[in-house]
């Protein structure tokens, strides 16, 4: 297991990947950053002209870091594209490695070494892994980026036209209660669904031997749900493309949320349970 | 020479793929259901619908994003599949015969140039095969449920996707200009145009990075585009309901054909020049 998860983080396609959604998050937490600013100094001017204007509402609330961070900020086109090509960011680094061991010959080896249903379930778990961190580490960058300027105001239920959460959403009560831990259960969703779209491209292996069609096919998966979301009228969001990040005004079943996180995981394991016990290495 | 390199390219880049036509046909009936469902919903008449309708609406992308605290950036579910799929399927055939059975083909043809305006001839031709087949599963569930065959837009459609958009951007609704009910070359030579624009550019950098990170490069322009309406964010030609015959800024369809040529030619003469210096027998067909 500690050797699978070792390759999964030590490849140059994850550093590389991990560097360009960083750079992506790190723009959307800097353009929110700077426009901020620009808006804070254009009130000080109309300030310093009417000094005796006391209608000033700060909105502070509004203000803070947690309506700023990229899953909660429309603001920047790149928080939307992030939460775009998440499915196939997150399977470009240890997606393709079932692939890749059993072109070469390797799965052979290791199938000598341990059992094949250990060797599969160390190789779940550091696709899933490897998935989830790519995904939510430049998110916490993000966080962090957000951090050094907005301050961590409690979000108001006064402002809540500024807040991208409707009533009874996925982890609404939490928002306005405890914001710290709602945004801990976001990063941690967004972790989750980074490892569905990692294990899926693993899943896809049993049914493809070209390596386009299992990096894509998360993707590919998660255009048609998305896409699916307007054909069928559906009462809540379904699209993890869009209930990840910021890009929906539509109702977030938590049950939806939940729900499709576990059914998806629960095919990925079957899927690679069935199909692996039963694929000859040979 | 080259015709015989393109022939096989064709042969073994397209004809061999048919299956991938199945998932455009499913992608194509979907929003033809979906076209009509929302006009059910709408209480129009079906039969009074025409095919243009079906093509306006399925590449019509969204109206012009302006930026509100309350208004999130929502891409385009619909004209995003239909865009995003193409430059998926023309991203690894060039690859894969490069690095297997294509290093034979180049050895035969002696000449690089010719391999590479073949592959781009190749693309070209996907992508107008692609927008034939959508075109004809539009036609032909047009012609199954009674639709006119006139690629006019009637009004009715018109107000269902452009209106409707319009009135929940209020600053826009002031922008559209008199509608005259034909686009042809708005719905059938632009969207084509920019995909095959985007598609040589997208294989183009693939010579550079990777496939993979070129298609990212290629959803990145098009998810911008839907973003920022501007000449240069090139996704923005194919959305219809940003032409100039809808938004009195909208996107010229001159330009549109001069800035798409212009950036056709460039990808084809740089890859024509990165290929010609690119070392291609040491890299087998290994895995990245």
């Amino acid at each position: 297991m500690k050797t699978e998860i070792r390759k999964s983080v030590a490849g140059w396609q994850f550093w590389a990947t991990l560097f360009i959604l960083c750079a992506v998050a790190a723009y959307c937490g800097l353009n929110v950053l700077i426009r901020n600013i620009s808006e804070i100094n254009m009130l000080a001017a109309f300030y310093a002209k009417n000094s005796n204007d006391i209608n000033r509402n700060t909105m502070s609330a509004a203000q803070s870091l947690y309506n700023n961070w990229i899953g909660m900020e429309w603001t920047s086109p790149l928080s939307g594209f992030y939460f775009f090509v998440f499915p196939f960011c997150a399977a470009i680094p240890y997606g393709l490695s079932l692939y890749q061991e059993r072109r070469t010959g390797y799965i052979a080896q290791m199938m000598l070494r341990e059992t094949r249903g250990k060797y599969l379930r160390n190789k779940y778990v550091a696709v899933f892994l490897s998935g989830g961190l790519v995904i939510s580490i430049p998110v916490i960058v993000n966080i962090m980026i957000v951090a050094m300027h907005f301050p961590a105001y409690k979000p108001d239920l006064y402002c809540d036209i500024c807040y991208s959460i409707t009533a009874f959403s996925f982890g609404s009560h939490l928002f306005y209660s405890i914001p710290w831990l709602y945004i801990v259960l976001r990063v941690f969703t967004i972790f989750w669904y980074g490892g569905i779209a990692a294990t899926m491209s693993m899943a896809v292996t049993f049914f493809s031997r070209n390596r386009f069609v299992i990096l894509f096919s998360p993707m590919v998966f998660f255009l048609v749900l998305n896409y699916s979301n307007k054909l069928f009228p559906v009462t809540s969001e379904i699209s993890p493309l869009r209930f990840l990040g910021s890009g929906t005004l539509g109702h977030v079943d938590t049950g939806v949320v939940m729900g499709e996180a576990v059914f998806l995981t629960a095919i990925t394991i079957l899927v690679v349970w069935i199909r692996g016990r039963k694929h000859d290495v040979l | 020479m080259f015709y015989r390199i393109f022939l096989y390219d064709i042969r073994k880049g397209l004809l061999t793929d048919y299956k991938k036509a199945g998932i455009v046909v499913a992608v194509c009936a979907a929003f033809c259901i979906q076209f009509i469902q929302m006009r059910l919903n709408a209480n129009l008449d079906a039969s009074t619908a025409s095919f243009g309708d079906v093509i306006f609406f399925g590449l019509s992308g969204m109206e012009k994003y302006k930026f509100a605290p309350d208004k999130p950036f929502v891409f385009p579910a619909l004209w995003t599949l239909i865009t995003v799929l193409p430059m998926f399927f023309v991203l690894y055939y060039p690859y894969y015969d490069l690095l297997g059975f294509g290093k034979n083909v180049l050895i035969q043809v002696k000449s690089r140039k010719v391999w590479w305006l073949s592959k781009c001839a190749w693309v070209t031709s996907y992508i107008i095969t692609y927008f034939l087949i959508v075109y004809s599963v539009a036609f032909v569930i047009s012609l199954f449920m009674g639709f006119s065959l006139s690629t006019e837009i009637t009004k009715a459609t018109y107000d269902m996707v452009v209106i409707s958009s319009a009135e929940e951007n209020i600053n826009m609704g002031s922008n559209l200009v008199s509608f005259t009910g034909s686009m042809n070359l708005q719905l059938f030579v632009l969207p084509a145009l920019t995909l095959i624009t985007l598609g040589l550019l997208q294989m183009m950098i693939s010579l550079v990075t990777s496939p993979i990170y070129s298609f990212l490069i290629s959803s990145g322009i098009l998810i911008s585009s839907a973003y920022y309406m501007n000449p240069y964010m090139i996704g923005n030609y194919c959305m219809v309901q940003r032409s100039n015959l809808i938004l009195a800024d909208g996107m010229n369809f001159e330009v549109g054909v001069v800035i798409l040529c212009g950036i056709s030619l460039f990808s084809v003469l740089a890859g024509m020049i990165i290929f010609e210096r690119r070392e291609i027998l040491s890299k087998a067909l290994a895995d990245e």
